[in-house]
C-alpha cells in the first residue's frame, strides 16, 4: 500500500496544552481522508505540522517516504498544496494575480496554467475584481487554486466549508470530488461538518483530544454501520418493558423516541407495545450516521 | 529564494504603499529642497546645496519603516507565509527574501529622495564638497538605510498581528529618539559661557566646565552608540558631521548581520498559525 503521509506518534505541546497526543495516522495514496473531530481536537494543529508552519515536539510524521527532519522534506513538500484555516491570499491583488504570485513562488516558467486554473475553480470571470470585494466562497475557491498552483499531488483542506452558503458548499465538494476522481490528487480534508464530510470521504480518521480514536474506510464504516427502527412513542416508560419482553436491543433517545436493533417484526413489535399501553406513533427505517458514529466513539455531543 | 524574491517584487509593484512612499519621498524632496534653496537665495545667503539636500536622510527610515510594517504584516493578516511554506519554500529563504525586499525598497526611497533633491541644483549650484564628499554622505545614508531594513525585517517577522505594523513603525520613532539624545549629550559644550547677559549689557566672566559635559570612556562610548544607531548616522550625515565613516559603515555591516542572523535564527524557530 502506498501512503502519502504516515504520522507516528506525533506530539505537539503548547506551553501547558496538548494538542497532539502521539497521533498516528495514515493517508493512503488516492483517498480523500476525512479527518473528523471537534473544535481544538488538534485537527488545525496536525496540518499545520504537516505544512511546516510549527514543528512537533515529539514523534514524526513521513510525506511521501521523506521523514520530517530530514532536508529533503522541502522537496516533498513540492508536491503539496494546503489551504489552513483560512484562504492564504493577497487581498489586494486579483484571482489572476494571485495565481500568478503563487506561481512565481514555485518558480514555474510560464503563466500558461492560470487560465485553466481560474476555470477549475469557476473564477475566470472575475476579471480586475480584487480578491478584497470576493465572497467568502469566492476566495476559499481562490485559496483551493493557488494550493493547485504547483499541481500537486496531495492537497491538504482545513474545514473548507465553513462559513459557506450552501451553494458554495456544494461548490466546493463537486471541486473536490472532480480533482479527486480526475486528477487521481489525494485529499486530506478536515471537517466538523460531518454530513458533508460522509459525502466524499473514502476514509476516515477521527480524533479527539489530539490522540487518534480510530481510523476507517468508507466502506468499513458503511458495513459497521448498523440499521435500526427509530420508534416515537407516547410513554417512553412503557416501552422497555415490551421490548425487553421481545429480547431486542434497543437505545433509548429522548422522551418521546427510541432506536431498535436487529430486524424486529413490525407487527410483533407494535402488538407487543398496544399490549404494554405505549401509543406507536411512529416508526421508520434509520440508518446509523457518521454523526451517531462519531458520536459513539467519542461520547459526548459534537460541536456543530 | 531567487523565485520568493521574483514574487516579492511582482507584489511590491503591485503595493500601493511601496508607490504612496515613493510618491511622498520624491514630492517632500524635490519640494523642501526647492523652498529652502529658493529662501536661501532670498535672503542672499553663501549657504550650499548639501546644507539642505541631505535634511530627507532621517525620513528614510521612516517610510521604510512604514513599508517593511505593512509588506511584512500582510504576510501573517492574509496568511500568505503558509502557501510559501507548504509548498516546500524554507524559513531561511523566505526570511532573506522578505530582507531583500525591504532592502531594495529602501533603496528606492533614497533614490527617490537623491533624485527629489536636485530641484536645489539650479538656484545654489551642484554640491560644493565635491563628488567625493557626496558619495560619501550619499554612502553613509544608504548604509544606514540597509540597517534600518535589516531592523524592521527582524521586527516585521518575528512579530505577528497588528500591533507588529505599530511597533515596527515605533521603534523607528525610538531609534531616532536615542539618537538624538545622545547627539544632544555629545553636543554639549565643555564649558559654559564666557559672556554674561546683564541689564547694564555684555560682561565677561570666567568661563566654568559643564557640568553635563561627558568626557572620556563615557564620551567614547556615547560616540560609538551614535555611530551604531543607524538614526544617529542619518542625523551626522544630516548636519554634515560625519566624523567616523568608516566605523559607521562597518557599524551599519554588524547591525545588518546580527538583526539578520538573528532574526534567522529566530524565524526557524517561530510557531507560525
Amino acid at each position: 500500500m502506498d501512503y502519502v503521509l504516515k504520522t507516528n506518534a506525533l506530539t505537539k505541546t503548547y506551553k501547558t496544552t496538548k494538542a497532539l497526543d502521539r497521533l498516528t495516522m495514515s493517508v493512503e495514496k488516492g483517498a480523500i481522508y476525512g479527518f473528523v473531530g471537534r473544535n481544538g481536537a488538534g485537527k488545525t494543529t496536525l496540518i499545520r505540522l504537516i505544512c511546516g508552519l510549527q514543528s512537533p515536539t515529539e514523534g514524526s510524521f513521513t510525506l511521501y517516504g521523506c521523514a520530517n527532519t530530514s532536508r529533503e522534506i522541502h522537496r516533498a513538500r513540492r508536491r503539496m498544496g494546503a489551504v489552513v484555516e483560512t484562504p492564504s491570499i493577497y487581498l489586494s491583488m486579483t484571482a489572476e494575480e494571485n495565481l500568478k504570485q503563487q506561481y512565481q513562488i514555485l518558480g514555474l516558467p510560464s503563466y500558461d496554467g492560470v487560465g485553466e486554473l481560474l476555470a477549475l475553480v469557476r473564477l475566470e470571470n472575475t476579471g480586475k475584481k480584487k480578491a478584497k470585494d470576493f465572497s467568502l466562497g469566492m476566495r476559499q475557491r481562490l485559496g483551493i487554486a493557488v494550493a493547485l498552483a504547483g499541481d500537486p499531488d496531495f492537497l491538504i483542506l482545513d474545514e473548507p466549508a465553513n462559513g459557506l452558503d450552501p451553494q458554495g458548499i456544494v461548490e466546493i465538494r463537486e471541486l473536490i470530488l472532480r480533482l479527486n476522481q480526475e486528477r487521481q490528487i489525494t485529499v486530506l480534508i478536515s471537517s466538523h461538518i460531518l454530513d458533508e464530510l460522509s459525502r466524499l470521504a473514502t476514509h476516515y480518521g477521527f480524533i479527539d483530544g489530539g490522540r487518534m480514536i480510530k481510523e476507517i474506510s468508507a466502506a468499513d464504516l458503511k458495513a459497521s454501520c448498523r440499521k435500526c427502527l427509530r420508534l416515537t412513542v407516547g410513554d417512553i416508560f412503557s416501552l422497555p418493558a415490551a421490548l425487553d419482553r421481545l429480547g431486542l436491543e434497543y437505545a433509548v433517545r429522548s422522551g418521546t423516541e427510541a432506536d431498535v436493533y436487529g430486524a424486529p417484526s413490525v407487527t410483533d413489535l407494535t402488538l407487543a407495545l398496544h399490549a404494554a399501553g405505549c401509543e406507536l406513533k411512529s416508526i421508520h427505517e434509520h440508518d446509523e450516521s457518521l454523526e451517531s458514529y462519531y458520536m459513539n466513539l467519542v461520547g459526548g455531543a459534537v460541536d456543530e | 529564494m531567487s523565485n520568493l524574491l521574483r514574487a516579492n517584487f511582482y507584489r511590491m509593484r503591485r503595493d500601493q504603499m511601496f508607490w504612496c512612499c515613493m510618491g511622498t519621498v520624491l514630492i517632500c524632496s524635490a519640494v523642501f529642497v526647492f523652498f529652502w534653496c529658493r529662501e536661501a537665495l532670498l535672503l542672499g545667503s553663501e549657504a550650499a546645496l548639501e546644507q539642505y539636500y541631505f535634511n530627507m536622510v532621517m525620513s528614510l527610515g521612516f517610510f521604510t519603516a512604514i513599508f517593511a510594517a505593512m509588506f511584512l504584516n500582510a504576510e501573517y493578516s492574509e496568511g500568505t507565509i503558509r502557501n510559501k511554506l507548504a509548498v516546500g519554500r524554507t524559513r531561511r529563504d523566505i526570511y532573506l527574501a522578505h530582507f531583500l525586499t525591504v532592502l531594495t525598497a529602501s533603496l528606492f526611497f533614497a533614490a527617490a529622495w537623491l533624485l527629489g533633491g536636485c530641484t536645489g541644483i539650479p538656484m545654489l549650484g551642484p554640491w560644493r564638497f565635491g563628488l567625493g564628499g557626496l558619495a560619501l554622505h550619499v554612502l553613509i545614508a544608504v548604509g544606514s538605510t540597509v540597517a534600518f531594513a535589516a531592523i524592521f525585517t527582524f521586527l516585521g517577522l518575528l512579530l505577528s498581528g497588528r500591533p507588529a505594523t505599530v511597533i515596527v513603525v515605533l521603534s523607528w520613532f525610538a531609534l531616532l529618539l536615542g539618537a538624538s539624545t545622545i547627539e544632544n549629550i555629545l553636543s554639549e559644550p565643555e564649558f559654559s559661557s564666557g559672556i554674561l547677559m546683564t541689564v547694564d549689557g555684555m560682561q565677561m566672566i570666567n568661563q566654568e566646565p559643564n557640568p553635563r559635559y561627558v568626557s572620556g570612556a563615557l564620551r567614547t562610548f556615547y560616540e560609538f552608540l551614535r555611530d551604531v544607531i543607524p538614526a544617529g548616522q542619518a542625523i551626522q550625515v544630516q548636519n554634515l558631521a560625519v566624523l567616523h565613516p568608516l566605523r559607521a559603515l562597518l557599524c551599519d555591516l554588524g547591525v545588518t548581520a546580527a538583526f539578520t542572523l538573528g532574526g534567522l535564527a529566530l524565524f526557524a524557530r517561530k510557531d507560525l498559525k
